[in-house]
């Protein structure tokens, strides 16, 4: 087994190395001790090295300068995850969530643009959530209600059943429940989109005009006429064509779609920007300021772009910034960072 | 396994829920050792839950008899009923001796996800008991998640239109918590559904 301490920097870290060294691999470490999950990869498991038996992360958080809250994360293979602050395990894992923001900018968050539309409500949920609990908790029982709306479609349509006695049920539940998930979301996006803007406008020192807009079915018809009037349409497809839960964003440049009509530095200025904007957006909804975690950047950007954001990321507004880079000469010739103001930890394999 | 008897008898064990393999052999070969009466008793005893046990006619509880000890209490009020989704539900609210009532034994929740519907459970046979006129007040004591509150739903829908008052029983911070440790959700319906104060 493998173990290793470190004490950052309060504003900016980097890990360098060479590929394969494990430089993602640390900065998903932090990200699963601000928010009880990977980044990266949704088991678990997979997250042990090797043959090992278990994995366990540690840290001791600071705010203000004054000692925080000790994190601890663990997992045995065949058992359940614990997390624990100061030595009391959560009850339920989703509490953490939103105790210790953080935003992970890395090489695949492209899928945003490209992917569909599931990724883009998944990033919306979760910077709404890490200010929102309420909001958390609106949408896990709408997801639970949604499934059960769905089966109980199925099992009506499977016993050529007409009685919607039950179904009316889940109708009242879902009903409220996507009326407010839908004004969080319309809410979240108008506060959002000017702070975006701005950002994009730096980080590619250009003025193009690029937009976002919030698309839901919503819009037109309040969820009840959509469940009442899609009924005989959602009985033949045993599931629930219409609500919140197929909400998308428009992402475009020039009013065209960013997907088909940006090119590649323009979809990454626009990733980029996004990303950002989720932080700063952040900052005005939580106490503390996210921790900001950057895969990999310096490959992905052209010298300008990159000098761009390390100028925002040098502003005050911005907490603790950890960035991972093969190279330890770039990141010292790029960051505008003094001295006592960065840590750089040269990863090596022992 | 050179021997199919024990075999067998270890299948069956292991049908049991949380029973794996190996705490099925370890039973079997306990009961291997012991005197051939016990074994008899044992089995006479599991016999007998099918053969003698009965569920109440009227509440669905488990019952020696047609009619369960509790239905048959004349000391206990019998307007009042306690909607209850298990046997089990039954045990821990007699435990508390607060309740002098009587139950109805639901057998499950509505869950379309698990195929089950209200026509599974026993849900007629508590609509025959209002229709009879028995049932003054239902206590709803559900398990506090989406299943418990469609069934609840359900139930005081059908209702609907009748003079029976109805009630939930109060969710909130339990009894000894503190209220740094309880969650926002809990916290939240603790205030929404607060309790007027008497001296």
């Amino acid at each position: 087994m493998v173990n290793k301490d470190y004490i950052f920097n309060a504003k900016f870290n980097a890990f360098t190395g060479k590929n394969g060294i494990g430089k993602t691999n640390m900065l998903d470490a932090i990200f699963y001790l601000c928010t009880g999950k990977s980044y990266f990869n949704s088991n678990d498991v997979q997250l042990i090295h090797n043959e090992d038996p278990y994995f366990l992360l540690k840290a001791s958080f600071i705010k203000d300068s004054l000692p925080g809250d000790e994190i601890l994360c663990a997992l045995v293979r065949g058992r359940k995850k614990v997390i624990k602050k100061n030595n009391i395990p959560y009850e339920r894992i989703v509490d953490h969530y939103g105790e210790y923001p953080a935003i992970m900018i890395a090489p695949n968050d492209l899928e945003l643009l490209m992917g569909g539309s599931e990724e883009r409500r998944k990033w919306m949920d979760a910077t709404i959530a890490m200010y929102d609990r309420q909001y958390l908790y609106h949408l896990m029982r709408y997801d639970k209600a949604l499934q059960q709306r769905n089966a109980e479609l199925k099992n009506m349509f499977q016993e050529n059943r007409n009685n919607k006695e039950v179904l009316e049920i889940y109708n009242q539940i879902l009903i409220p429940l996507a009326q407010a998930i839908f004004e969080k979301r319309k809410e979240f996006i108008a506060e959002f989109i000017p702070v975006f803007l701005a950002l994009y406008k730096e980080i590619s020192g250009k003025e193009e005009p690029v937009g976002i807009s919030y698309v839901s079915q919503l819009q037109d018809h309040p969820m009840a006429y959509l469940l009442e009037n899609k009924f005989r349409q959602d009985l033949i497809m045993q599931r629930t064509s219409n609500g919140t839960h197929k909400d998308d964003l428009d992402f475009s440049i020039f009013s065209n779609p960013i997907k088909k009509y940006g090119s590649q530095g323009q979809q990454k200025s626009f990733i980029f920007s996004l990303k950002l904007a989720q932080y700063k957006y952040s900052i005005s909804k939580v106490a503390v300021a996210p921790i900001l975690l950057l895969d990999d950047v310096c490959e992905r950007l052209d010298e300008s772009r990159l000098r761009n954001l390390m100028r925002i990321l040098a502003q005050q507004e911005f907490g603790q910034i950890f960035i991972s880079d093969t190279s330890s000469e770039r990141i010292l010739n790029t960051i505008p960072f003094e001295g006592e103001k960065v840590n750089i930890f040269e990863l090596s394999e022992h | 396994m050179n021997s199919k008897i024990v075999e067998g008898a270890v299948a069956q064990f292991s049908k049991l829920p949380g029973i794996g393999k190996k705490t099925a052999l370890r039973l079997v070969l306990h009961l291997l050792k012991v005197d051939e009466q016990n074994v008899y008793d044992f089995s006479k005893a599991l016999l007998k839950l099918k053969t003698d046990l009965h569920f109440c006619s009227v509440c669905h509880n488990i019952s020696d008899e047609t009619i369960c000890s509790i239905c048959k209490d004349t000391g206990r009020n019998h307007e009042m009923v306690c909607i209850v989704e298990d046997l089990r539900d039954v045990i821990a609210i007699e435990n508390t001796n607060q309740f002098r009532g009587v139950y109805h034994v639901l057998g499950g929740l509505i869950s379309p996800v698990d195929g089950i519907g209200p026509e599974d459970l026993n849900i007629e046979s508590l609509f025959v008991r209002f229709q009879r006129n028995e049932i003054k007040e239902l206590i709803f004591a559900l398990a506090a998640t989406m299943e418990g509150d469609t069934t609840t739903f359900y139930i005081t829908r059908r209702l609907n239109g009748s003079d029976i008052k109805a009630s939930t029983i109060a969710r909130g911070i339990s009894v000894g918590g503190e209220l740094e440790y309880a969650d926002e959700i809990t916290l939240g319906r603790s205030i929404l559904g607060r309790v007027p104060y008497k001296l």
